[in-house]
């Protein structure tokens, strides 16, 4: 006796695919972090570097206080500081820049200061002159390095 | 005068998605293509400068939280709590030095974190003799960043 058999159709159930693919999507939607991948690029002195040592005199003074800036003993803001500086390097590039922060200065208030000065240094280097190798010399203290110069000048600094 | 009604054909209403899938696996591939795996997640707000440049992919972090907390990594495993402090940190990275004298270092310290704590990690690093150093920023905007 036959049995009278009934065609199939083969099929792979797709329904929930797309929730499937949605659920990944949240996933990585709320795992991924865009990472920071650009800094400023910053040149540490060898420990025993005997460096020529900058001449107080001679160079830029810019203190970071919490309070604000001083740049060669007059308090401006980071315009100000701007335009004094490239002043000052237009007519002097070797002209040295001691960057002083204080230690409750927060950190943000020395980058925005460092940030500026390699702005000037970026403008200096398009100046035929002086050309892309040029960069500007800035110093920035350590503490013991301040409380030396504080005993030579027999004062405080700022 | 006779008004002849008209007839209307009833046409389902629906919304298609059959491409639904397509483009949920465009947007999965995606983020499957973006997302890097970092091997620091201390969650900083880092300082914004108009000037940045690219940092190595492959570099030790060391990073400074708000609350003052130093995590490390030598760019191979997951940061780690430094252990001993800061005094420790000279340690760390001359280790790294003394296998390659060029090992890039990242600083991902906190904006708001006083100087003085960058300035103890800076020391570190100099003593152990680094010689290329990222300091880690953010873009800032030309409205004024943060």
């Amino acid at each position: 006796m036959k049995y009278a058999r009934r065609p199939r159709n083969a099929e792979i159930p797709t329904a929930s695919m797309a929730d499937i693919a949605f659920l990944l999507i949240i996933y990585f939607m709320l795992t991924t972090v865009f990472a920071a991948t650009r800094g400023l690029e910053f040149g540490l002195p060898e420990p025993e570097d005997q460096q020529k040592p900058v001449k107080f005199e001679e160079a830029i003074y810019i203190k970071v206080d919490p309070g604000g800036l001083l740049v060669d003993g007059r308090f401006r803001d980071l315009q100000g500081l701007s335009g004094y500086v490239a002043q000052k390097m237009a007519q002097n590039p070797s002209k040295p820049i001691i960057v002083h922060a204080s230690p409750a200065s927060p950190y943000r208030s020395v980058m925005d200061v460092l940030d500026e000065l390699r702005q000037i240094e970026r403008r200096l280097q398009a100046n035929p002159k002086l050309g892309p190798t040029y960069h500007m010399g800035v110093s920035i203290p350590t503490q013991a390095e301040v409380a030396e110069w504080e005993r030579l000048l027999g004062r405080k600094l700022g | 005068m006779a008004v002849r009604r008209h007839s209307y054909t009833q046409i389902a209403a629906y919304v298609p998605t059959a491409s639904m899938a397509d483009i949920a696996f465009l947007l999965i591939i995606f983020f499957m293509v973006t997302t890097t795996t970092s091997l620091d997640k201390t969650n900083v707000s880092l300082p914004a400068t108009l000037e940045r440049t690219e940092v190595p992919r492959v570099a030790a972090i060391v990073a400074l939280a708000p609350d003052g907390t130093v995590k490390v990594t030598s760019g191979i495993e997951v940061s780690h709590p430094l252990e001993g402090g800061v005094a420790a940190l000279g340690g760390f990275a001359s280790d790294l030095i003394a296998a390659n004298a060029d090992y890039p270092f990242i600083l991902k310290a906190d904006a708001s974190a006083p100087f003085a704590s960058v300035d103890s990690l800076l020391e570190q690093l100099r003593q152990a003799r680094v010689r290329r150093l990222y300091l880690l920023t953010e873009q800032e905007t030309i409205s004024g960043g943060d």
